[in-house]
């Protein structure tokens, strides 16, 4: 049997971008960052192209879907008004968020016990939205006292490319911002809670103990904090990193730097769960990012607010 | 009864390919306003799974926490109701997929139902296998479904809304194979009179070939963007599709 041999060439090995990408990522993205770029074409601190809409989702009390680049993320608010027993102290009422990445957005955990990336932006989630004030104080409350609102807000992550932090805190703080709760009231024995059409118009006259109900309608926010996320890659602070990047950051994966700025363009909080150090210059660097792209977030927030107010714009996402 | 020839009424449905980028293929569907989210990964090599010549599809459905208005908070939909739904997007679709050409492999269907009107289980299986067609696997042809109820008074509406539902006498799922006409799964639950079932079925068979056409020219459209900017082969897209 003749034996192959294969011909001694002159001419080198040359492998297709597409194929370095997927044999050795790691080499691929450090010949784009020496030269200061990145392989889709972005600049290191340069974050990529969000959009928002409101009002997706009817069957919710608000709802928002935010794309950032080819991370898609859909957010739901529900409610509940809640009865408190006639002696219990006031209560400021209850906001709870919730993530979940299901098998539709492609992001599985590969090793069990070891956080995804959908564990590590929920954490961002909890920290910044959950023990912040976000509401203004009293906005979940039904009358002075004895019921207050129970809100839930589930965020879904339906496509993942990184930077899922960014999506989830965006797509819940504008759910939140397009909530409008219907009015409520608690009746004269203080035992039940009316909602919506059975409470009838809002009582204007305020018992002993403070009006008996709300209203309704948008809530009242203290702050809308809006993220910006970063990723240490190959000794390189990238923002808004898309997935392939976060594969390759230092550290645990999902492990990302995420400073979250107000519309006063105040830290409102820096999260740095653990990975690779972030050296003191570089996390000014990052702050200052945040700071600069806010304004940005904060003006998509408002026009997709003022477009759900004048029409009810429906699935504009889906 | 309606009589012979009456026209079936039914909510508006839009079907879309390519929502979702991280699959191989994916398609949104709504009907009303239920609306649903699918997206195919695959094929993956099935490691845990004795060899096997055939290919597996594995279901997967999650339904919105907020999906549905009533009561959601305190009474969110459950994981028995979900696998349920994958159970019958599973008996539905696997008769018109070619799965002996994917040996020693697995195909991931995932549905995700953002909003449930009434209808979510049709809605779910069109919306598949949108998405199953979309990804390119091999099939016989795409399932349609449509889903009727029967009421009281003899009427017999198509898609019917939440409310519909649960004030109708029976419904009856069809899913079905346009280009064949053969029937893929069929359903019937409640209380149907004997003699108003052939009517149903039928009814249901007339919203299945209407879906079927919906789900035809979003498969269309959806190959004709994909083919479009591929080294100027748009007129060759044209011409295939027209030919």
């Amino acid at each position: 049997m003749a034996r192959h041999v294969i011909p001694a060439t002159t001419t080198p090995l040359v492998i297709p971008p597409e194929a370095m990408a997927r044999l050795s990522p790691a080499e691929y993205h450090a010949r784009f960052l020496e030269a200061e770029i990145r392989p889709d074409g972005r600049r290191l601190d340069q974050p990529r192209a969000a959009t928002l809409a409101l009002g997706a989702v009817r069957s919710a009390a608000g709802s928002a879907s935010v794309r950032i680049g080819g991370t898609f993320v859909l957010a739901g608010v529900t409610c509940e008004a809640v009865a408190l027993a006639a002696d219990a102290a006031e209560s400021e009422g209850e906001l709870i968020f919730r993530l979940e990445a299901p098998a539709i957005s492609g992001l599985r955990a590969r090793v069990p016990g070891v956080p995804s990336a959908c564990d590590g932006a929920d954490a961002v989630l909890q920290a910044t939205l959950s023990r912040s004030r976000v509401l203004a104080p009293g906005a979940l409350r039904i009358g002075a006292r004895g019921a207050a609102w129970r809100l839930v807000v589930d965020v879904y992550c339906l496509d993942h490319d990184g930077n899922l932090a960014d999506a989830a805190l965006l797509a819940a703080v504008a759910a939140l911002a397009h909530t409008h709760l219907p009015p409520a009231r608690l009746d004269a024995n203080a035992r039940t809670v009316l909602v919506g059409a059975h409470a009838g118009p809002a009582p204007e006259a305020a018992g002993p103990s403070g009006p008996a109900g709300s209203a309704g309608g948008a809530l009242a926010f203290a702050s809308r904090p809006v993220p910006l996320s970063f990723a240490r890659v190959l000794g390189r602070t990238l923002a808004d990193p898309c997935r392939d990047e976060e594969a390759l950051a230092d550290g645990k994966a999902g492990a990302l730097v995420t400073v979250v700025v107000d519309a006063e363009l105040r830290v409102a909080g820096v999260h740095k769960p653990g990975g690779a150090p972030l050296p003191d210059a570089e996390l000014r660097a990052c702050v200052d990012a945040a700071r600069a792209r806010a304004p940005a977030l904060h003006a998509l927030l408002d026009d997709a607010l003022a477009l759900a107010a004048g029409a009810t714009a429906a699935g504009a996402h889906l | 009864m309606p009589a012979a020839g009456q026209p079936l009424v039914v909510r508006p449905i839009n079907a879309q390919t390519g929502a979702i980028r991280s699959g191989v293929g994916s398609a949104v569907f709504e009907v009303g306003s239920t609306r649903v989210v699918c997206a195919v990964y695959g094929p993956q090599v099935d490691a845990r799974q004795e060899f096997s010549e055939r290919g597996r599809l594995a279901c997967e459905v999650k339904v919105a926490a907020f999906a549905r208005p009533a009561r959601s908070a305190s009474a969110p939909p459950t994981g028995a109701e979900e696998s349920a739904f994958a159970a019958e997007l599973h008996t539905a679709l696997s008769p018109s997929l070619r799965l002996d050409a994917y040996p020693k492999s697995s195909w991931q269907l995932c549905a995700f139902v953002v909003e449930d009107d009434g209808s979510a289980l049709p809605a779910l299986i069109n919306c598949a296998s949108l998405a199953l067609a979309d990804a390119g696997i091999q099939m016989f042809d795409m399932v349609a479904a449509c889903s009727v109820a029967c009421f009281h008074d003899g009427r017999v509406v198509g898609t019917p809304t939440a409310e519909e539902e649960a004030s109708a006498l029976g419904q009856v799922l069809f899913a079905q194979m346009a280009g064949s006409g053969k029937v893929s799964s069929l359903q019937a639950s409640g209380l149907i009179p004997a003699n108003a079932f052939d009517d149903a079925c039928a009814a249901a068979a007339a919203g299945c070939a209407a879906t079927a056409q919906t789900l035809r020219a979003a498969l269309v459209a959806s190959w004709r963007t994909r083919h479009a900017d591929v080294n100027g082969s748009a007129k060759l897209a044209e011409a295939v599709v027209a030919g």
